[in-house]
This record gives C-alpha cells, sequence and structure tokens, in this order.
C-alpha cells in the first residue's frame, strides 16, 4: 500500500511578517494612544481650530450625565475632588453636541465656582 | 520563528486596539460667573444666540455675518466684552460654533450668559 505523499510545503511565512510589520508601523505612526473616551459620545464638531492632544476629560453626555473615565459622577464637585491640583487648575469638558447649552453653562459655572480656572470645550476637528 | 511572529502579532493587536483616529481641539468658554459684575467703562456689545440665527444688539442675522459685522464695528481693538444669551432650544454644538466664530475677531472678550 502506497502512501500518498502529501505535499509538506512551507507556509509563505516571511510574506506573513511583512504585512503584519506593515500594519504594526502604520498603526503606530498613525494612531494616537488615549484614554478611550464614552461610548456612543458624539463630539461637537468644529473646524478652523488648532489640533490639541486626545483628551482626558470630564465627558457630558447629551442627557446631562457626567462621566469620567467610565465612572458615572453624580455631580460636577466629584470631578473637582479628583482633579484638583494647583490653584486654579485647566478643566477640560468634553460634551455631547447635543446636549443643551444651558446645561453645559450650568456646569462650567458649578465648576467656577468650585475653583476652576479656564474651563476649555474639547471638540472634535473636521477635515479642513 | 514562530515567536517573532507571535510577538509583533502582539504588538499590532494592542495598537490597534488602542490607537484613535480622532483629531481633538479645543475652545474656551467663559461663562460668568455668578454675581460677577462686568468691569470696565467699554459698552457691552450684546448678543442672542437663536436656533436659526443671531441677533447682534438687536439686529438679526445669520451666524456666519457675526465675525464680519463684528470685525467692523467701531471702536477698533479696545477690548470689548461680547454678552452671549441663549434662547431656548440651543444645543452645545451651536454654542461652540458661536464661540469659534468670535474666537477669530481682535478686542473681543467673550462672555456667556447662563439661561434665566
Amino acid at each position: 500500500m502506497r502512501r500518498t505523499r502529501t505535499s509538506t510545503r512551507r507556509e509563505p511565512t516571511i510574506a506573513l511578517i511583512n504585512i503584519v510589520f506593515l500594519m504594526l508601523v502604520f498603526f503606530m505612526v498613525a494612531g494616537t494612544l488615549a484614554q478611550p473616551l464614552d461610548k456612543g459620545l458624539r463630539l461637537v464638531r468644529t473646524a478652523d481650530l488648532e489640533g490639541q492632544p486626545p483628551p482626558d476629560a470630564l465627558v457630558i453626555r447629551a442627557d446631562g450625565t457626567l462621566t469620567y473615565r467610565g465612572n458615572a459622577l453624580a455631580q460636577a464637585a466629584d470631578y473637582m475632588t479628583g482633579a484638583s491640583d494647583g490653584e486654579s487648575p485647566e478643566i477640560r469638558l468634553v460634551p455631547d453636541r447635543d446636549l443643551p447649552a444651558e446645561r453645559l453653562v450650568a456646569i462650567a459655572r458649578e465648576l467656577r465656582a468650585l475653583g476652576a480656572g479656564r474651563i476649555m470645550i474639547v471638540t472634535e476637528r473636521g477635515l479642513d | 520563528m514562530t515567536s517573532l511572529i507571535d510577538v509583533i502579532f502582539l504588538l499590532l493587536l494592542f495598537f490597534m486596539l488602542t490607537s484613535t483616529f480622532s483629531k481633538f481641539s479645543e475652545v474656551e468658554l467663559s461663562a460668568a460667573a455668578s454675581g460677577a459684575v462686568p468691569a470696565g467703562d467699554t459698552r457691552p456689545l450684546f448678543v442672542q444666540l437663536r436656533v436659526d440665527d443671531v441677533s447682534l444688539n438687536g439686529e438679526a442675522m445669520p451666524l456666519e455675518a457675526l465675525a464680519a459685522m463684528l470685525m467692523d464695528r467701531p471702536g477698533g481693538d479696545v477690548p470689548q466684552p461680547l454678552l452671549i444669551a441663549l434662547s431656548g432650544g440651543i444645543t452645545s454644538q451651536r454654542l461652540t460654533d458661536l464661540l469659534v466664530a468670535v474666537r477669530g475677531v481682535p478686542g473681543i472678550v467673550p462672555t456667556v450668559l447662563g439661561g434665566a
């Protein structure tokens, strides 16, 4: 009984490594490492602003609830106690684009009363 | 050879899952502190932001025309406060559009007034 010779050609390992290496280099160069923001958050779109590094900031959802690093916060004061370093820290807010502006201004005022310095709105830069 | 592939695969996976491609930028939101009185003797400008247009000192105009209107104001580069009032139904997107439009005008100090 003749044993059927299976063709034992090796897979093209070098080619595989090359492709994977190319993808690795692409993601290392093109991407930015950042804290993930809230899922389902649609950022305010702007153009004509300078680029900024990805923020690590207080997220305000469209219904007005606050989250920071994935944890829900009951009120804005909780964020200030966690992030108060320095005299008047610069606070970054990441609002959803459908958040009512009154709520945003109210939160900003609350933070200002708690000792915040400049309050910045983080937006998503459109292609321009 | 196989271990090399494993390590590269792991690195690839790490960078694919952690990297973000969004580009961020930021604009300052200067909300008036409650009880603060606008200082200075210059007359403030008053903008009411509505859903469809804005009104500068009572004169309605589209949002795109506001920056040009502020550029042409008399008084030049003297810092002049700009009070921004919000009418109902304004989203953060709309407010940010206004702040970005006003930001390029020299000598304008915008302040967002809270809703009533």
